[in-house]
């Protein structure tokens, strides 16, 4: 570009025609006036008092009244260091860039006659502050969860981590909303070629828009037909920090509140900060019901279908009258009333999601009652079917992790499908299948199902951690991850 | 996927193996407990050359041959006694063809999706099939009469001992040797443990059910499942949970023989994805062939005499005459 600065205010005044809300100023500094400056910004998206306090009024006032010192030759660094006051300001040569600063809540300086333009940072945007989780609600620890500034979420994670080898490379995602995003991970912890891998996928991303980290999460997934979710997402910074000690790598993004964690396996799903902070018996109580939930939560109605339909002997002979009982009313078959029931719970889950709180409650009187006992009352569904369906909900909210919930609840489908077509077999082989599925995922080099196959660790370091939750001093391994990677190229 | 299997992950494929196809095949076959046992010290025999010998089918292009011919048949029959099996035990009003497409289906994804995922699942649902399998076999032990045990090896003790090839562990591990990543040695614990469960899972069906009653049965280890008494603590009638877990045993099994099937077919044919859609097309043909199941167990028996004899003794035996020259 030319050094002109009239050429250059044109190329960015003819970039920002028709912005509405856009600040420009051309003024003039110097003992006798002589310096013509151009200052750009986006109004709102900056800290206004930071620009008139540090920068326009040391610029006009400032430096007339006391000139920098004589002893800098370049004119245009006397300029600047002595009317300009922030600390965090860069020099970039390229117009089309310092627009797109100008973009990310930054001030753009032009001097007339230099050809470097001068950005000061100056963001300043309206942001939400931290709040508590609302995903992730622990009884106990901390009530912090990230927000949709990229600075904050950085900074709730050095907070708890106070160590140099806590490492942060900033870039950007996306080719025109150009999101902020930071990879940060322990250096000397995480492997090394994880991270390199990372960035070059990172690197490598080519899409136009990235509005939130579950858009960046299906872009670096590396099965992208798996319903299972190969990488975490968490809205808690104890929980990051706390994987970033293990050898997990965390992408913030800005704009989300929530933070990527990778690689994940199936096992980091059913874990949950609490489990940490409170005792371990009941904490490994805990865990043992979650993962006899999560198997609930996906098996039960396909079980339930095997049994009734093709293996009633199966059933203590007691039961198998009463079911049979219950469903002599009943008209529609033991699969549709299944899935019909299903589907009315999946519709009322997703009603309660959108429902403004104020009128939650009327949806579970309409869902629990109206819907529930009037359809049994009026011998609609029999009351098994409510039962199982009950208790498969109950148990697919006893996971911690709302996308390990997605994914079974579309794997209840299939199971419930295979169950359908050949009773207990089909249920084993649809069982067999998913776990095939499992098996042969592996997220960043880790195989999902580890530490429970894919490892030759033993049985009690695979215990430690996943079902159970042994005694905080009993960890053997700090840094499961690095030392799962490691393994992983020896093999 | 690096299409390795780890020490760990083998030996629990072949202990589940022990698990499925072996204890629903091998006590009927067996003439007594002792004839049983004697099976089962030549499985382990069997099972510590194909440790030691150094055979690498997938090299020798005659190997790939004849395994893949061998690994075929063995496919084939494998899948009809299970579909059989099913058939009898849980599903008699489903056509035999649809049971038979389901499992080829299954084991065709699994084979194709490589020994990895195999390895990994084999090793995530051991400790649950054997403990459960173990519980019922435990819980029937007060039952065993041991009048049933008798010191009995005869000419059919002997038969016994040559249906002891229908012991395939010691040929999966040949067919899965070469993708170990690990010390071989290792598997040796497995070898030892097929060898005690199998004679201890022998002892409990021919102690309880006697020889009149294996032979008055089409599958013994199943009227042991359902007669045991077991306490009702968790629910009553728990034989399904135990079919459910022997049959995700047989799975295992066969899913080795689809994938080592694939695998030898890709390399004496041609390396493309629809070769496995092929195996699974000439199995589930030939699965469907109309064959009563006894003669399905006595085809199986008769091919392991032969086709078992070469690939599991004498193939691996030159091999380790040939290393220690």
């Amino acid at each position: 570009m030319s050094e002109n600065i009239e050429n250059r205010i044109k190329y960015i005044e003819d970039k920002f025609k028709d912005w509405g809300d856009i600040v420009k100023r051309k003024f003039y500094i110097g003992e006798k006036r002589e310096q013509a400056v151009y200052i750009t910004y986006i109004d709102d998206m900056v800290n206004r008092s930071l620009i008139e306090e540090e920068v326009i009024k040391n610029l006009i006032i400032n430096i007339r009244l006391t000139p920098p010192a004589g002893g800098d030759p370049n004119k245009y660094s006397s300029y600047i260091n002595g009317g300009v006051t922030t600390a965090d300001i860069k020099n970039i040569t390229d117009i089309d860039d310092a627009i797109l600063e100008v973009m990310c809540g930054n001030t753009l300086m032009l001097l007339d006659g230099w050809d470097e333009i001068l950005i000061i940072s100056t963001k300043g945007f309206p942001k939400r502050g931290v709040d508590k989780p609302e995903n992730e609600i622990a009884v106990q620890g901390p009530q912090e969860a990230f927000a949709e500034s990229i600075r904050i979420n950085t900074v709730l994670i050095r907070r708890r981590i106070r160590d140099t080898r806590l490492k942060c490379i900033q870039s950007k995602a996306g080719n025109t909303s150009q999101t902020d995003i930071a990879l940060m991970y322990m250096e000397g912890i995480a492997d090394k070629e994880l991270v390199e891998n990372i960035k070059r996928k990172l690197e490598n991303i080519n899409t136009d828009m990235v509005y939130d980290s579950g858009y960046l999460e299906q872009l670096l997934e590396e099965n992208r037909y798996s319903p299972f979710p190969q990488i975490q997402l968490t809205e808690r910074p104890d929980k990051t920090a706390a994987e970033l000690m293990e050898g997990r790598i965390a992408i913030v993004v800005d704009t989300s509140p929530f933070v990527i964690l990778l690689p994940a396996v199936l096992a980091s799903f059913y874990q949950a900060s609490e489990d940490y902070y409170q005792r371990w018996e009941i904490m490994s109580f805990v865990r043992i019901i979650r993962y006899l939930a999560g198997f609930v939560a996906f098996s039960l109605p396909g079980l339930y279908i095997a049994v009734a339909l093709y293996h009633p002997s199966m059933i203590p002979t007691e039961l198998a009258l009463r079911l049979a009982g219950a469903r002599q009313m009943v008209p529609i078959s033991t699969v549709v009333e299944i899935i019909v029931m299903e589907l009315i719970f999946e519709a009322l889950r997703e009603a309660g999601t959108r429902i403004p709180a104020s009128i939650g409650s009327t949806l579970g009187i309409v869902g629990g009652i109206i819907i529930g006992q009037a359809a049994v009352d009026a011998g609609l569904v029999s009351p098994i079917a409510v039962i199982i369906i009950a208790l498969t909900g109950i148990c697919s909210f006893a996971i911690p992790n709302i996308a390990l919930v997605s994914a079974y609840r579309l794997i209840k489908y299939f199971i419930i499908f295979t169950s359908a077509m050949a009773g207990l077999l089909g249920f084993v082989a649809g069982l067999l299948l998913v776990l095939v599925h499992i098996a042969s995922l592996d997220s960043f080099g880790i195989p999902y199902a580890a530490p429970f196959s894919g490892t030759n660790r033993g049985k009690r370091t695979i215990l430690k951690d996943t079902v159970f939750r042994f005694p905080i001093r009993n960890k053997e391994s700090r840094h499961f991850y690095s030392e799962m990677e490691s393994e992983n190229i020896e093999r | 996927m690096n299409d390795k299997i780890s020490p760990k992950e083998l030996n629990s494929i072949v202990i589940l193996s022990v698990l499925g196809f072996e204890i629903l095949l091998l006590p009927k076959i067996c003439a007594s407990f002792f004839s049983a046992l004697c099976a089962a010290l030549f499985s382990l025999f069997l099972m510590c050359i194909a440790i030691f010998s150094n055979i690498d089918i997938y090299e020798n292009k005659l190997w790939q041959i004849v395994f893949f011919i061998k690994n075929i048949l063995m496919t084939v029959l494998l899948t009809k006694i299970f579909a059989d099996a099913i058939h009898f035990i849980m599903l008699r009003d489903m056509a035999l063809y649809k049971i038979i497409f389901i499992i080829t289906l299954l084991c065709g994804y699994c084979g194709y999706k490589g020994i990895e995922p195999i390895g990994r699942i084999g090793q995530i649902i051991f400790w649950f099939v054997l403990a459960f399998t173990l519980y019922i076999y435990i819980m029937s032990l007060p039952d065993i009469k041991w009048e049933n045990i008798t010191p009995n090896i005869n000419g059919e003790g002997l038969k016994a001992a040559i249906y002891g090839f229908v012991i395939n562990s010691g040929e999966i591990i040949i067919l899965l040797k070469n993708k170990l990543s690990g010390d071989k040695i290792k598997l040796f614990r497995s070898a030892v443990t097929g060898f005690i469960l199998f004679a201890f899972i022998s002892l409990v069906i021919i102690g309880k059910l006697g020889m009149a009653g294996v032979y008055n049965t089409m599958y013994p280890s199943f009227e042991l499942m359902y007669t045991a008494d077991l306490p009702g603590f968790v629910i009553k009638r728990q034989e399904g949970i135990f079919i459910s877990l022997w049959m995700i045993s047989c799975f295992i099994t066969l899913f080795v023989y689809f994938y080592s099937s694939n695998a030898l077919a890709k390399k004496i044919f041609i390396d493309r994805k629809y070769i496995m859609l092929i195996i699974m097309a000439v199995v589930f043909a030939f699965s469907y062939v109309h064959i009563s199941p006894s003669a399905t167990i006595k085809n199986y028996c008769f091919l392991q005499i032969i086709g078992g004899m070469l690939t599991a003794l004498i193939l691996p035996l030159l091999y380790i005459r040939r290393n220690k020259k």
